[in-house]
């Protein structure tokens, strides 16, 4: 058995694997998010030819137990001894089946990942940027790091509930820049879906339409109804408790000092 | 065979949140987000049990200020298409 502890979202996940090229792989490709402390949650991860096997379960999702059944990968959370027991076909890539069990946790502890960038200012509060492929995220990630910012995704962002808010997380599940700057997070300060546009322009989303838009920008994992329903919830509760925005910008360096303008503060500072 | 005679339910895989007048449903899955106008919400609604396309376009008929021509072919549409993404199932008469 070999294993290996990642730091994401502020959670320690053990992965163990009799696989031991899995935590070989992980320990390389990772290093800024594998940690040397006692996990709080442990992923043990079995390869099976087919999970033909597993047809006739019934998943469950409830305070101890919350599973998950997808064609090729089978999720068993028990939230006692918090432990997920993944048993995955060996079409499906460590990335692929992480990103998967990371996403489910997250839904489970009151969170979800969403597809975005998230920019850290100084003030340790994030600007989330979000959209479909081609709205502009890596584009608002490269003037970031063009401009010295701290850019903790831009791709996935681990998004958790943190007192009455939420914080965004950086994942090592990574996007076109292939890199994060940092493995942090930060309480949201604002949730801006991008669109490319003639100019920089704020309009603020209702919570309404901000669940809407959330919504169809998540990575859905999905495979039991009531993990979807859990999702649902956790996307109401950060729509009511964060502002969002519609944002119309132009690719120039000018989008920090149209931000910070809009917000009379120093968000997305360097 | 004209679909509004069938039965439908609606298919427990999918997940749905209505949120005022509009609403999401997402197949379970399949992880697809579908989103739902007023009028395809409250159909989406009305199948909590199984009903005749024609008795939820009475229902529609009784709600929104529409003629019965247009609700039948909303209905049809609706129908149509959540069947095929197996949002909803046919029932046995």
């Amino acid at each position: 058995m070999a294993s290996v502890t990642l730091s994401i979202a502020g959670l320690n996940i053990g992965i163990e694997s009799e696989d031991k090229s899995i935590a070989a792989n992980i320990s390389k490709n990772w290093h800024k998010f594998v940690v040397k402390e006692n996990p709080d949650w442990t992923f043990c991860i079995e390869r099976v030819r087919s999970l033909r096997a597993f047809d006739a379960i019934l998943c469950r999702w409830d305070q101890e137990r919350f599973q998950v059944k997808r064609k090729a990968v089978w999720l068993d959370g028990d939230a006692t001894t918090q432990q997920i027991k993944l048993v995955v076909s060996y079409v499906y890539g460590i990335g692929d089946i992480l990103r998967l069990a990371v996403g489910i946790l997250l839904v489970y502890l009151g969170g979800f990942l969403l597809h975005g960038a998230a920019i850290l200012g100084k003030d340790g509060k994030t600007g989330v940027f979000y959209g479909k492929s081609g709205s502009g995220k890596s584009t608002v990630s490269k003037l970031a790091e063009k401009t010295g910012r701290i850019i903790l995704t831009d791709e996935s962002i681990a998004i958790l509930p943190f007192g009455s808010s939420f914080k965004a997380w950086a994942t090592p599940f990574y996007g076109e820049l292939g890199r994060v700057s940092k493995n942090l997070g930060g309480e949201i300060a604002f949730m801006a879906r991008i669109y490319h546009g003639q100019e920089n322009q704020l309009t603020p989303f209702s919570s309404r339409e901000l669940f809407l838009e959330l919504v169809q920008n998540v990575f859905f994992f999905a495979g039991n109804r009531f993990a979807v329903e859990r999702f649902f919830d956790n996307v109401e509760a950060l729509s009511q408790a964060v502002n969002g925005y519609r944002f119309d910008f132009l690719p120039t360096a000018e989008i920090w000092n149209y931000l910070n303008g809009y917000f009379e503060a120093n968000l997305c500072s360097k | 065979m004209d679909i509004l005679k069938q039965t439908f339910a609606r298919n427990e895989e999918v997940a749905w949140r209505s949120v005022v007048d509009q609403g999401l449903l997402v197949h379970s899955r399949q992880g697809l987000v579908y989103p739902m106008n007023p009028v395809g919400m409250r159909m989406w609604l009305l199948l909590e049990k199984p009903l005749t396309g024609e008795q939820l376009v009475q229902q529609l008929y009784s709600e929104f200020d529409a003629s019965k021509e247009k609700l039948s072919e909303d209905a049809s549409l609706f129908l149509t298409q959540c069947s095929k993404e197996d949002l909803i199932r046919q029932e046995a008469d």
